[in-house]
């Protein structure tokens, strides 16, 4: 008997949701998210500021509603009804696996921004696809390559340790490529456990090596520390993609910079909304700009840092 | 009136994919008393052997026979763990489940995350389906297009209900009548019928995981998409369905003993969940737009992290009032 209470004060509720949303605006700019995650509440924030910047204010009758999926797939896809549903100028998904049903699910119909996506191809999305443009960030490695070369003049061997996931193994065949290109050797060690990181490290830096790469790899980048450590002990410098690494005492890099990400997201959405369509804005490549440079490693190691790099740097402590 | 319609049917998208889910632990849970754990790892694996299958070798709709497959053998290894090895209820499944975790990364091919792409999907047919359905339903309004899915509930309800009644009569039967009885207080029972509990049990079990796994694969289908981490935390949506449902199929229908309405209730269940989880993120939305936005770290609001204190609340409330004695009598404590 009482279940039939709590049916009746369901549909009560939903009456009330009913009447609430036949006043709901029509600008409103639904953004789903995976999870709470730095990078992705970086981007998140950084996005919502640009657009209040660009005049998307609840005073001019503008909302956005952010919904994560709290780690789930299955309330991903249930975030993603609920967000498309609502009827958006536009919705944005950040990072892949809240994509994907977000494209699944559109099929063309609103407008869809994606941010934060390393591989669109990989999740169906093409340059083609109706409706949907966004923004994929990447390691720059050609730009990782200068800088290396810049502050070690004389690179003859370059060493990289890489574990098997998707992200590193890339890295690892793009350094070579790029290394093979330059006549520079390519010294790469496989590792399968994160324990394994440190021997195999010696191991290369015993053959001589002129420096060390991390690419964007999660097993290495959590043993950053010991890497610097051996490397710094042997005079190698290290160099890394990521701004987490170079606070940790790596040499130098260029790292995506999260902030500007989102601003570039919101500025975007503000073009899609405007042509009230993503069909015309062309997908875009975010590469890693910002140039990261460790001053206590570069005390340390004893670099002379060029002129121009000194003055594009950004020094860390 | 559009708006309850949608959540309607949204809700029973998602409730008959996780319907199954809730129906397999039902099978465990309930017909065999067995709190089967295994569930998280054979859920994902059903959606791992589906994106494997779909993705490089290009089998469609037949890939679900084999995700089936794949989780009668995982249940099988929980009731071997449980009978022969003589290993308790929960860790051998757990065992089992943490054990899948790294088998499904080589099901998927070395990946943690598995995209299926739009174009060999063959759920892809459904999707444009249910675009030209709904297209019509609101007269091609680009403005405002309606995101519900009347056909692949249609063929969902379908499937569904032919898996029922094939649960159905299997269990009517007399090698399912047996099943029925296979509970570990009914051992004695059973080998004075000449019927062998272990056996029973290998077989319930995996009955149970297979239709987990094919929720996985159907999973797999709707989101285009497997990954490793999906079956975690999977048995909470399960259990809230399972004990869901019977609250439900109790208003009309007092006793749970005939076999057809606790069959039902899991599906019903998952539904239900889905329901209370959409009406209140929808009531949060309407209390966000009535705020202004307000900032995401501002306490007042419901995050999306609160979906399992909702799920554990529905736990408790639906046990708060259960009935707890008949006729004078306590009944004994159930999950």
């Amino acid at each position: 008997m009482r279940i039939r209470w709590f049916i009746t004060v369901g549909i009560i509720l939903m009456v009330f949701f009913n009447s609430c949303s036949q006043k709901q605006p029509k600008k409103v700019i639904s953004v789903a998210t995976f999870v709470d995650h730095v990078v992705l509440n970086t981007i998140r924030d950084s996005m919502k500021d640009e657009l209040r910047n660009l005049g998307y204010t609840p005073e001019n009758g503008w909302q956005i509603i952010v919904k994560s999926a709290n780690g789930q797939p299955d309330l991903a896809a249930a975030v993603a009804d609920e967000l498309l549903n609502m009827g958006p100028a536009c919705i944005v998904s950040i990072s892949t696996p809240s994509t994907k049903p977000v494209f699944e699910k559109n099929a063309g119909r609103l407008p869809h921004v994606y941010s934060f996506v390393s591989f669109p191809s990989s999740i169906g999305i093409k340059e083609s696809s109706p409706n949907t443009t966004g923004l994929s960030d990447g390691v720059d490695f050609e730009g990782s390559f200068d800088l290396i070369q810049a502050l070690v003049p004389n690179l003859k061997r370059i060493a990289m340790v890489y574990s098997d996931e998707p992200n590193a193994v890339i890295s690892k065949n793009e350094m070579q490529r790029i290394a093979k290109a330059r006549g520079v050797e390519f010294v790469g060690q496989a590792i399968s456990k994160e324990d394994e990181i440190v021997t195999a490290l010696q191991s290369m830096l015993s053959r001589g090596v002129d420096a060390v790469f991390v690419g964007a790899d999660s097993a290495v980048v959590n043993k950053i520390v010991g890497v610097v450590e051996i490397a710094n002990a042997a005079k190698v410098p290290v160099f890394a993609t990521d701004e987490g690494s170079i606070k940790m005492g790596v040499l130098a890099g260029l790292s995506v910079n999260y902030t500007d990400f989102g601003r570039e997201t919101a500025r975007v959405v503000d073009k899609v909304i405007r042509a009230k369509s993503a069909d015309g804005v062309p997908d875009l490549r975010y590469k890693g700009n910002d140039l990261l440079v460790n001053r206590t490693a570069v005390e340390k190691l004893g670099i002379r840092l060029p002129e121009d790099i000194r003055k594009r740097a950004k020094m860390l402590p | 009136m559009t708006d309850i319609f949608l959540i309607f049917d949204n809700s029973l998208y998602q409730g008959l994919q996780y319907g199954l889910l809730a129906l397999s632990l039902f099978i465990s849970l309930r017909l065999l008393d067995f709190p089967d754990l295994t569930i998280e790892g054979s859920f994902a694996a059903g959606a791992a052997t589906t994106f494997a299958c779909v993705h490089y070798f290009g089998l469609g709709v037949i890939s679900l026979f084999v995700a089936t497959v794949v989780g009668f053998l995982a249940g099988m290894c929980t009731g071997m763990l449980h009978t022969r090895l003589r290993i308790g209820k929960l860790l051998s499944g757990i065992i089992v489940a943490v054990g899948l975790y790294s088998i499904n990364f080589r099901i998927m091919g070395a990946q943690a995350n598995g995209y299926i792409l739009p174009g060999e999907n063959p759920a892809s047919v459904l999707r444009i389906a249910n675009a030209a359905v709904a297209g019509w339903f609101t007269g091609n309004n680009p403005a405002r297009p309606l995101y519900v899915y009347p056909v692949s509930n249609a063929i969902l309800l379908i499937g569904i209900a032919l898996i029922i009644l094939a649960i159905f009569v299997f269990l009517r039967s007399e090698r399912g009548s047996v099943l029925r009885f296979t509970r570990a207080e009914n051992k004695l029972f059973l080998e004075s019928i000449g019927q062998d509990y272990a056996g029973n049990l290998v077989v319930g079990l995996g009955m149970a995981n297979a239709v987990a796994a094919l929720a996985g694969g159907l999973v797999a289908f709707a989101n285009g998409s497997a990954s490793l981490t999906m079956g975690f935390g999977i048995i909470l949506v399960a259990l809230v369905a399972v004990v869901l449902g019977e609250a439900i199929v109790q208003v009309f229908h007092r006793e749970l003993t005939d076999l057809w309405p606790v069959l039902l209730a899991p599906i019903f269940g998952a539904f239900a969940y889905y329901l209370i989880l959409r009406t209140v993120q929808e009531l949060n939305t309407a209390w966000q737009i009535h705020h202004g936005a307000p900032d995401p770290t501002f306490q007042l609001q419901y995050f999306q992290t609160d979906v399992k204190l909702l799920s554990v609340a529905i736990l408790v409330v639906i046990s708060a009032f259960r009935r707890r004695q008949v006729g004078g009598v306590y009944l004994p404590e159930r999950l």
